[in-house]
């Protein structure tokens, strides 16, 4: 559901000459509300590579089919590992609500025991699946959701003829705070896509945490879509690169796919 | 018969080679020592090589085979002939020491919102772990007690499977003609039972007469079905179940003049249902299992009989994902035969608890548990297990544990008091 912010700020963007003029009027607020509003397609397939590497260099890598889809007022995503052999077969359910009083559900196929078993749903700022990506991180996809943060817009600036702004961000509460493992943010994001492009986190603390970094966005099917997402935790020296392939918005996706009978036998793939 | 359909749809589908779109081979091999406080008991090592053809239109094979060689020749030193399995169904022994055991090889045909599987496949039930309430579809093997992961000492039958919806009511229907048992770990062997309940109600230190033949009278196959869906948050499941009763009933034969203990299988239904949802950072898990009229064995006056009764069995867990990513469990079951005739050679009722803790550190490259079981008593009948398991790579992990039994010969988890062992394991995928 587009909320009425959204629907004024997609009104805005209907309305805005361009996003240089307006970045004289810019807030932080509604960098975040362009940010929420970006397209994500109604339903998406992606094969997603991940590189996990330690501060000794040692490296571990997976593979994984992602679908997802918008499936009313909640969010879909199945991710099934295909590589290597120790997690294949391996599958993660989520449904995800838009109403944060409602509970997100998960479920967990381990092909290794054949089972699927419903887990709790996680934390958000527990870390998703031995990566250094939280389960906040990876539900809101490269967004800031509005009601997290007290965003600051900072400064604009140009390069190579594009347009970024530099915004930041502190939790809303400090409960908020502790639910997601940050204390502050700061972000660049590029006004042509509204995707952010340089992420720094910094723990309730202070101390810098992690550094996210996207490159290689480009539009497929009219939708802004990163094709490599790397995150360095600054405390660890742990690294994870996201690499996202095949993306195809025009996949048809059913209820078997996200269901949490489906996971084991991977129905309709 | 359904190996012969299996081998030829397999044929079919290969012979279309420009159908077959991915073809995978791959698996594990692993290194296994255990050892007793004063011995060595197991040295083995378990290769389990896996091939998956994935043909366009959703035609698939899986097959997965897994060969053991154990140097240590203590888990089952006399007992090769694996004589609770179908013939179909047998591991082949080569010599005293390696045996094949054939662990999954079906085709799949999958349509979208309905598939069909057939060929040797485990089916499994239920929301429990380390407990087979619901889980009653394929046999296990008690070789190692329950010390090795149920998913590999489930016992595979042959059979077909189909899973398909009614609306948002998902089915699955079993058929298997393969009436493979338990397979229970004979005298000589490293677990073999020593609790009166599990040897016919013969006393502790007590030898058994010579084993006599083994009958199945459950001839038909199992039947089995599968109603689940999701409503309001709840994740339900209805089952069904007629076929072998696992568990041998025991009855002293006369041969000539000498006696013999045979083991018999009768036919059990098993109705049941199960539950699980999710609030917070808790998850709860219920089963509930009802099996009418059951054969039990009796023994009054030393003499063995058989009678029936009705079981009910009833289980609940709560999953708690505590901060600091430590995940803790708790499982209760209690178990009870309804109106026990006299003599009954396992207690009327059972409670079993079980609670686990795990925690990955570094990046889950490394995971620390631990599981405690017990039965009746918390401290009286137990098991103990502690695990490390490191990922040095993607495709090597080791790991090491310890299983402490604790309680006398006549408990489920004490007559293996005698029985605490380290492990360490090496695995390697390929």
């Amino acid at each position: 559901m587009i909320s009425f912010k959204h629907t004024f700020v997609l009104a805005g963007l209907l309305a805005s000459p361009s996003p240089a003029s307006a970045s004289d009027t810019l807030t932080g607020d509604m960098i975040a509300d362009h940010m929420q509003a970006r397209a994500e397609g109604q339903a998406v397939e992606r094969t997603l590579h991940m590189t996990l590497a330690d501060k000794k260099g040692r490296i571990r890598e997976r593979t994984a089919t992602v679908l997802r889809r918008q499936n009313g007022d909640q969010k879909e995503t199945v991710i099934r590992f295909t590589e290597p052999r120790s997690v294949k077969g391996m599958a993660f359910l989520t449904h995800d609500r838009v109403d944060p009083a409602l509970e997100d559900e998960q479920w967990l196929y381990l092909a290794a025991v054949r089972k699927v078993r419903r887990i709790p749903a996680s934390d958000r700022g527990d870390y998703f699946l031995g990566t250094d990506f939280t389960y906040n991180d990876v539900k809101e996809e490269l967004k800031f959701e509005p009601q997290d943060y007290i965003f600051k817009f900072e400064s604009s600036y140009m390069e190579a003829g594009k347009q970024f702004h530099r915004i930041s961000g502190t939790p809303s509460s400090d409960t908020t705070a502790k639910e997601l493992g940050y204390g502050a943010f700061k972000a660049v994001v590029a006004a042509e896509s509204w995707m952010p492009v340089d992420i720094e986190f910094f723990d309730i603390g202070g101390k810098p945490l992690k550094h996210i970094t996207v490159q290689d966005v480009r539009l497929v099917d009219g939708i802004w879509s990163p094709r490599k997402i790397g995150v360095t935790n600054l405390q660890t020296g742990h690294s994870t690169q996201f690499t996202y392939s095949d993306i195809d918005y025009s996949v048809t996706l059913t209820d078997a796919d996200f269901s949490a009978s489906g996971l084991k036998s991977g129905r309709g793939r | 018969m359904l190996v012969r359909a299996s081998l030829l749809a397999i044929a079919s589908l290969i012979s279309v080679g420009s159908a077959a779109t991915d073809i995978s081979f791959g698996g594990a091999a692993e290194i296994l020592l255990a050892a007793e406080p004063d011995k060595v008991v197991i040295s083995r090592l378990e290769v389990m090589p896996e091939l998956d053809v994935a043909g366009e239109n959703g035609v698939r094979f899986f097959g997965s085979l897994r060969l053991r060689a154990d140097a240590s020749d203590r888990i089952a030193p006399d007992d090769p002939a694996y004589p609770t399995y179908a013939d179909l169904s047998r591991p082949l022994t080569l010599g005293d020491d390696i045996t094949a055991d054939l662990r999954d090889f079906y085709l799949e045909y999958d349509m979208g919102d309905a598939s069909i599987r057939l060929g040797k496949q485990q089916v499994v039930w239920g929301q429990l772990d380390g407990f087979k309430l619901l889980d009653q579809v394929n046999p296990q093997s008690f070789e190692q007690f329950i010390l090795e992961d149920f998913s590999r000492s489930r016992i595979g039958l042959w059979s077909v499977s189909t899973e398909f919806s009614l609306g948002e009511t998902d089915v699955q229907l079993v058929y298997a003609p393969d009436n493979s048992v338990h397979d229970i770990p004979g005298e000589d062997g490293l677990y073999a039972f020593h609790a009166p309940r599990f040897r016919f109600g013969a006393p502790v230190g007590t030898p058994s007469p010579p084993p006599g033949d083994l009958v199945n009278e459950a001839k038909a196959g199992v039947f089995a079905a599968r109603v689940s869906r999701y409503v309001s948050g709840w994740d339900l499941a209805m089952v069904g179940l007629s076929g072998p009763d696992h568990v041998p009933l025991g009855l002293v034969t006369l041969e000539g003049s000498f006696p013999k203990l045979s083991r018999f299988y009768k036919r059990r239904t098993l109705l049941g249902a199960s539950a699980s949802t999710s609030f917070g950072s808790f998850v709860f898990r219920g089963e509930a299992g009802f099996m009418p009229s059951r054969h039990f064995n009796i023994r009054n006056d030393g003499a063995l009989g058989i009678e029936r009764s009705d079981q009910l069995t009833l289980a609940a867990a709560l999953d708690f994902d505590a901060p600091g990513g430590l995940f803790l469990s708790a499982q209760l079951v209690y178990d009870d035969v309804l109106s026990a005739p006299e003599g009954l050679v396992r207690p009327q009722n059972d409670v079993y608890l079980s609670l686990y803790a795990q925690k990955y550190f570094r990046n889950e490259t490394i995971k620390a548990s631990a599981r405690l079981y017990a039965a009746n008593s918390l401290f009286e009948d137990g098991l103990f297990r502690a695990e490390l398991e490191h990922i040095l790579s993607d495709d090597l992990k080791v790991a090491a544990g310890v299983d402490l039994f604790f309680g006398d010969q006549k408990g489920i988890y004490g007559q293996f008091d005698d029985r605490d062992r380290l492990t360490v394991s090496l695995t390697r995928y390929f």
